[in-house]
């Protein structure tokens, strides 16, 4: 096992965007438990880590933690726990607009095919480079790319439909 | 909405795991070393328990197998197994060969073997080509070369002729190696014979006979 201290500041950094990963992949029911299989996971292996990024990392033991999840909710009971949230600061209209934009932003991901959702959510929500994503997911750069150019195609596609909408 | 850098800003900001959860996993991260220390000790005291385990099999093997069991003539003569297969413990035999002491004047009489209402031994040339044979033959043969050797200070040509009856009824035995040199140091004390020579070199040419030859030396010597 590594030492605490390195956990600790991984854990630290890298908390939420585990979190957000665990949720895009697996769903808000079954983020916290994917969340925390993965940091026990990390806390056991990462003395074997040797790559060149440590988000590209945590992202595959979140993907691989995530699909056994996702596999084992129909056989297993639902063991979604309500935490209380902290919630900052709700009531204004600041606070109001992210969560809508939030609400939206999951919106259009879900409309995604599950390789662009991946690598358009790791490109521009965790702000992952195009090598890192390639090693992340074990893909070719080049297939990063036009995953995410056909990301952004549907965006587009998404936007011009909420205007729409507005309108 | 605005750009896509602003919406995902949003999302990052809106979507944060809550405290509780973090709180929980540290409790479980602190949780988890000790968790592997209650395995790593249940796996050492299971593996111990499995080693005591398999000593107690192994003792009542053999204790259900005494005959089996090095005797306390195996430990006392030169007996070594020799390779012709048959089923007993190999034990390093002592050179050179115990010596009467002197005090002893009058000839040990051999026991029973000796005398004429002494059993007939199962016929080994079958059972001896087996690859287990019967634990008793094994002893009989023991216990008749014991005598044998109990003999050679003091009466080697009777001991010859005991090693010698050995060799008809156990002409495949696996302790053909002791019988051998008890042969010899007997030949040798009874002043030799016409093989004596030609068996004393074969003898001495084979592998595994050091610890024999001390004793066989010394006799040979007279």
């Amino acid at each position: 096992l590594v030492s605490a201290s390195s956990f600790d500041a991984i854990f630290r950094e890298h908390f939420a965007y585990v979190w957000r990963v665990a949720r895009a992949l697996a769903g808000a029911e079954l983020a916290d438990d994917v969340t925390q299989e993965t940091f026990l996971l990390v806390r056991r292996r990462l003395d074997a880590f040797d790559g060149p990024s440590m988000r590209a990392w945590l992202y595959g033991i979140a993907r691989n933690v995530a699909r056994n999840a996702l596999r084992g909710r129909e056989r297993r009971e639902h063991r979604h726990r309500t935490v209380p949230r902290v919630v900052p600061d709700t009531a204004t209209q600041r606070w109001a607009e992210v969560q809508e934009a939030a609400d939206l932003m999951e919106r259009f991901l879900a409309r995604l095919p599950a390789p662009q959702r991946e690598a358009f959510m790791l490109k521009e929500l965790e702000e992952l480079t195009a090598a890192e994503i390639a090693e992340a997911i074990g893909v070719p750069l080049q297939t990063v790319y036009s995953r995410v150019r056909a990301a952004h195609k549907q965006l587009e596609r998404f936007r011009r439909e909420l205007e729409g909408d507005a309108a | 909405m605005k750009d896509l850098s602003t919406w995902a800003a949003a999302y990052r900001e809106a979507r944060q795991p809550s405290e509780a959860l973090r709180e929980r996993i540290l409790a479980a991260v602190e949780d988890q070393p000790s968790r592997w220390r209650g395995r790593a000790i249940g796996v050492g005291v299971g593996a111990l328990l499995g080693a005591a385990a398999l000593l107690l099999l192994s003792w009542a093997v053999r204790w259900m197998r005494p005959e089996l069991e090095p005797t306390e003539a195996q430990s006392q003569a030169p007996y070594e197994r020799s390779q012709e297969g048959e089923a007993t413990t190999r034990v390093q035999p002592k050179a050179p060969a115990p010596k009467t002491p002197a005090v002893v004047r009058e000839p040990i009489e051999p026991p029973a073997i000796e005398a004429p209402a002494r059993p007939r031994p199962v016929r080994p040339s079958r059972a001896e080509t087996d690859p287990a044979p019967a634990p008793s033959v094994d002893l009989e043969s023991l216990r008749r070369l014991r005598a044998a050797e109990q003999l050679l200070p003091t009466d080697p040509a009777r001991a010859r002729t005991l090693i010698e009856d050995h060799v008809r009824d156990y002409p495949k035995s696996s302790l053909a190696l002791e019988r051998e040199a008890l042969w010899i140091r007997a030949a040798c004390r009874t002043g030799g014979s016409a093989s004596l020579a030609r068996r004393r070199a074969s003898f001495v040419a084979r592998e595994g006979v050091a610890a024999y030859l001390p004793a066989i030396e010394k006799d040979c010597a007279r």
